[in-house]
């Protein structure tokens, strides 16, 4: 299995650069410094041809932030991101422009990124065309075919984004995403904002895209569930950092993480009958003053001294990596 | 005795467009000390129901039949100063969004206190003593200093919680929760149900848990209600709602549902989408989208039955026992 998408310690800091008032103050000798956030620290993990990796984690964990940067809409302040031995990590380079048209993006909420001043048909043509995937004169017909890939009549072609529901909003979004000809979409809690009903409809149409068009999928997103349906490998982050990667079936059967434990446990279930909320003490820290050593151990049950003072490594075991003390020697 | 019995509840929109029934017949009880979880999705009435029971209905909204029972009295008939007094007393609500709920120019203590003093004549030092105790219960550290910190100072899930520790001040019989864990992440979620099992086991306190999600009723109610268009199309114990449901719309929700042991199987999707609330179709709102439509159902609105106790169906021809979710 060779490896379509490879992230080699992929960084992404976020600097608060101060302002005119903070850096005369400075001068004056007050103690402000510029405030830093390690969005993503050193994520490292490949995607293989025609596989489907969830990439979880709670809000602020840094899934999106990484999923933007694969997609070259932000740039990486550390490592190295290859998309078939193409390094793309500088987007502006010739064969990362090119390697990145292959490289897709459906985003969360169809609304606000849909222009609503332009008509469907512009929405999902536009970029064929300035690729040449298309002509403007063909384009109708283009897009008409990229419409009934996606369940959407190609009537509908002249309409404006308003004139749509939710659901189909978010189809006109992965219409777009398909008429360059992707082979790699990365799906940024693009049904979180989907009713129940409609969020089934819209996961049986990406599986039925995968297997029609052979796609390869980066799925983000904070819905257990939606995760362990639709992947085959699950990514676990934790305050920037990847915690655990396992196949679905092992990590959900067998999580090893105290995180991953923990996050599976209080999935609702359907089948539990009334149960009693298992919870995970306290809550996700600012991570602008994250907790030294393992990020997690000040809500994890079995943290020790070693917790606080050491970063764990994400150590590899065939095509399962876990970053605890725990797996590696212990935590006193 | 029930603690609220909502009778025929119909509370219609008027718009430019049309009068829109966004509640339109809705029947349900509730006793002492019990779960109700009402599910539905987006636009099928089940938040204006819980906003209509507090008659927070805004205009061009308005209740235009039926009686909602609290204690035998009927809500719909009483003064808008005699409503007042009930709101945060006896009958509380919890919003989606704390933020929107909470007054973000005011400290907590002086929105807890004026919580308790508006219902009952008690010293601020009194009622401070229970707005710390009421934060205490909901699990939030160190309440005395934390009364003083203002709204942006509290995390998402931290702002819940002070939103369900107003709704705990007085003591209310009743509490309606509308989405409250849905803008939260899972394991804050998992803690603010937690709280809430808890807390509605020691008090006694009845709630109407307003949700989408399946999931998180099957945890924690002990009867469900399904609404689909401004009607309850089933209601039932929690367990056999989840694992019988009668009504086909209800079994298309719970095959909607990913990650239950099919993994990347399909879906069993319902077609279609929700229909447009100002020109809803004729007989059965959900018979576009029904698999086991017929005729009938395209002309006559189904009526209520009760094929086993317990169980309410709005439906023709409802699925039986042996054929459910197979």
């Amino acid at each position: 299995m060779t490896a379509m998408l490879e992230l080699d310690a992929v960084s992404r800091q976020f600097i608060r650069k101060l302002d005119s008032i903070e850096k005369l103050a400075r001068k004056l000798g007050a103690n402000v410094s510029e405030s830093c956030v390690n969005a993503v620290d050193g994520a490292s993990f490949s995607v293989a041809r025609g596989e489907v990796v969830g990439l979880v984690g709670e809000s602020g964990c840094g899934k999106s932030t990484l999923g933007r940067m694969v997609a070259g809409l932000l740039p990486v302040t550390g490592g190295k991101i290859r998309f078939e031995g193409v390094d793309v990590t500088d987007a502006a380079t010739p064969e990362a422009k090119s390697a990145r048209l292959r490289i897709q993006m459906i985003f969360q909420d169809p609304m606000s990124s849909l222009n609503p001043r332009m008509r469907v048909e512009d929405i999902v043509g536009e970029a064929a065309v300035y690729h040449g995937l298309t002509t403007r004169r063909e384009m109708p017909d283009y897009v008409a075919a990229t419409l009934e890939k996606v369940g959407l009549d190609p009537a509908y072609a002249q309409r404006f984004p308003h004139q749509f529901s939710g659901g189909q909003r978010q189809r006109i979004g992965i219409a777009r995403a398909l008429a360059v000809k992707p082979e790699f979409l990365i799906c940024d809690e693009s049904i979180a904002a989907l009713d129940v009903s409609i969020q089934a409809q819209v996961i049986n149409l990406f599986q039925d895209l995968r297997r029609d068009l052979d796609l390869t999928y980066l799925f983000i997103s904070h819905d257990l569930g939606v995760i362990e349906h639709i992947a085959d490998r699950v990514v676990v982050m934790y305050l920037g950092r990847i915690v655990e990667i396992g196949t679905t079936e092992a990590l959900f059967d067998a999580p090893r993480h105290p995180y991953t434990q923990a996050l599976i446990d209080q999935i609702p279930r359907l089948d539990g009958g009334r149960q009693s909320f298992r919870t995970i003490k306290g809550e996700i820290p600012s991570p602008l003053n994250p907790p030294p050593g393992c990020h997690f151990h000040p809500r994890c049950p079995f943290a020790g001294p070693r917790c606080q003072r050491e970063v764990p490594v994400l150590r590899h075991e065939g095509t399962r990596a876990i970053a605890c003390h725990l797996e590696d020697g212990g935590t006193e | 005795m029930s603690v609220l019995e909502v009778r025929n509840l119909q509370t219609h929109f008027f718009t430019d467009a049309g009068v829109v029934k966004a509640v339109d017949g809705v029947d349900f009880t509730l006793d002492e000390g019990e779960v109700l979880g009402l599910v539905g999705e987006s636009g099928s009435g089940k938040s204006v129901t819980g906003f209509s029971i507090l008659r927070l209905v805004d205009a061009p909204g308005r209740v235009v039949g039926g009686q909602i029972l609290f204690r035998g009295q009927d809500l719909a008939q009483l003064s808008e100063p005699e409503m007042r007094r009930m709101r945060g007393n006896r009958i509380a609500m919890i919003f989606q969004d704390p933020m929107m709920t909470l007054n973000p120019v005011l400290r907590i203590d002086t929105q807890m206190i004026e919580a308790v003093r508006a219902h009952e004549r008690v010293s601020a030092k009194a009622a401070r003593d229970r707005a710390i105790s009421a934060l205490a219960k909901v699990g939030i550290p160190s309440p005395a200093e934390r009364l003083e910190a203002y709204p942006h100072q509290f995390s998402g899930g931290m702002r819940q919680r002070v939103a369900i520790a107003i709704a705990l001040l007085n003591g209310p019989d009743l509490i309606v929760a509308d989405e409250p864990t849905t803008a939260l992440d899972v394991t804050i979620q998992s803690q603010i149900l937690a709280e809430v099992q808890g807390l509605a086991k020691e008090t006694g306190t009845s709630l109407i848990w307003i949700t989408h999600d399946l999931a998180v009723v099957a945890g924690l109610a002990d009867r469900v209600a399904v609404m689909y268009a401004g009607r309850i199309v089933e209601t039932g114990g929690t367990d056999q709602v989840l694992t019988q449901p009668g009504h086909p719309y209800s079994v298309g929700l719970l095959g909607s549902i990913p990650g239950h042991g099919h993994r990347g199987q399909r879906l069993a999707q319902i077609p279609g989408m929700a229909p447009n609330m100002a020109r809803l179709p004729e007989g059965c709102a959900f018979a576009p989208r029904c698999f086991r439509a017929q005729d009938q159902c395209r002309k006559d609105a189904p009526r209520i039955t009760e094929p086993a106790p317990g169980q309410h169906l709005r439906c023709h021809f409802p699925v039986l026992e042996c054929e459910a979710l197979s």
